[in-house]
């Protein structure tokens, strides 16, 4: 994938968030990535606008988010799954069967799992609310993994177990 | 109980974000989405809420007394007779935010605030047109967005009149903190009182 040249680093409470876009759509978003010292050039819109959303989802004042995101990277079955995925509210959450039945294809759990790991925009694309069906939490790829995942749950108010 | 709203330890339940900063909390429970009148008090509103652009609320808040001290109460005709002078002397002030794009913006904003009273329109009028019809959203699959199709109407309008830092976030939350919207969740106490 072709790394777009315009980001934004945006500091929060799980660490440093780097935000990618590329023709005024969000492409990635990176969890406690480490500063850099090359100097974007002038944030666009589209990124200020995930600066001031993203601010305001830690501070618990925003639920929904209302940017342009690019999810055409992946393979039809990761872009079912990711579509599924944006549509779970706040503090709402599923379970990897939940997203394989609502795609139409209930045996395909363990690859929504894969699908649901290799989601490009965490965060926005709300990855961190798919859970095992008992309510575990069984990984989380962004920033420190399980750690920022339990923390994303509890600030949305979502009750998980422990694997 | 709902994602968005929280039993305090004081065990009345309000909204999930004030959290547990008792000035939070107490601008939560008195001051946000009570309706606002009056050019100077809306004004000071527009300012706050672009000054939070990219921050957190609390940072502001923290600050509050600073910004009034700073900017003149919020008197319109006061602020808008800051310098470049002031500017420099504002850059050093500790008890704001030390935005010099920021800075430089509430100054202007007031400028044309201070024309449109000349002209006899009202800045607090101009936003209270964008008030939505239905102030307080359905309970149902309630959330907290980050721009409605007034906020939209709002930025535009208010970019068209030369006004900076009013993006359609910016002009959102606006609208829930000065009233023209009912913003709390559904639980909450303030839902009920603000109706």
């Amino acid at each position: 994938m072709v790394q777009t040249s315009n980001f934004i680093d945006i500091d929060s409470p799980i660490g440093l968030i780097r935000v990618f876009e590329s023709n005024g759509k969000i492409t990635s978003l990176n969890i406690a990535v480490k500063k850099s010292s090359a100097k974007p050039d002038k944030p666009s819109k589209v990124l200020l606008a995930a600066k001031d959303q993203l601010s305001k989802y830690f501070a618990g004042k925003l639920t929904k988010f209302d940017l342009p995101v690019d999810l055409s990277n992946g393979t039809e079955f990761q872009k079912a799954v990711w579509k599924q995925i944006a549509k779970i509210g706040f503090g709402k959450k599923v379970s990897y069967v939940d997203i394989a039945k609502a795609i139409n294809n209930p045996k395909a759990s363990r690859a929504v799992g894969g699908a649901v790991g290799s989601n490009p925009i965490p965060l926005i694309v709300g990855c961190h609310r798919v859970l095992g069906s008992t309510g575990t939490i069984t990984g989380y790829s962004g920033g420190k993994g399980i750690p920022t995942k339990k923390w994303l749950l509890k600030h949305e108010g979502i009750s998980a177990s422990d694997v | 109980m709902s994602n968005h709203i929280h039993k305090y330890d004081d065990g009345v339940i309000r909204c999930r974000w004030p959290g547990k900063d008792e000035l939070y909390i107490d601008y939560h429970d008195t001051e946000w989405g009570v309706p606002v009148f009056g050019d100077d008090e809306m004004f000071e509103r527009i300012v706050l809420e672009g000054f939070q652009a990219g921050l957190s609320w609390i940072t502001i808040l923290k600050r509050r007394e600073g910004f009034r001290k700073a900017f003149k109460g919020f008197e319109i005709a006061k602020v808008a007779k800051l310098t470049d002078k002031d500017v420099e002397k504002l850059m050093l002030n500790e008890g704001i935010i030390r935005n010099r794009a920021k800075i430089i913006s509430t100054i202007n904003n007031a400028k044309l605030t201070l024309d449109l009273q000349r002209q006899g329109i009202s800045i607090s009028e101009v936003v209270w047109s964008f008030a939505p019809t239905k102030k307080t959203s359905p309970d149902k699959s309630f959330e907290w967005r980050a721009t409605s199709p007034e906020s939209d109407a709002m930025s535009k309008e208010l970019r068209r009149l030369g006004f900076s830092f009013v993006g359609s976030t910016t002009m959102y939350a606006l609208m829930q903190a000065t009233g023209l919207l009912n913003d709390h969740a559904p639980g909450c106490f303030r839902r009920k009182e603000l109706r």
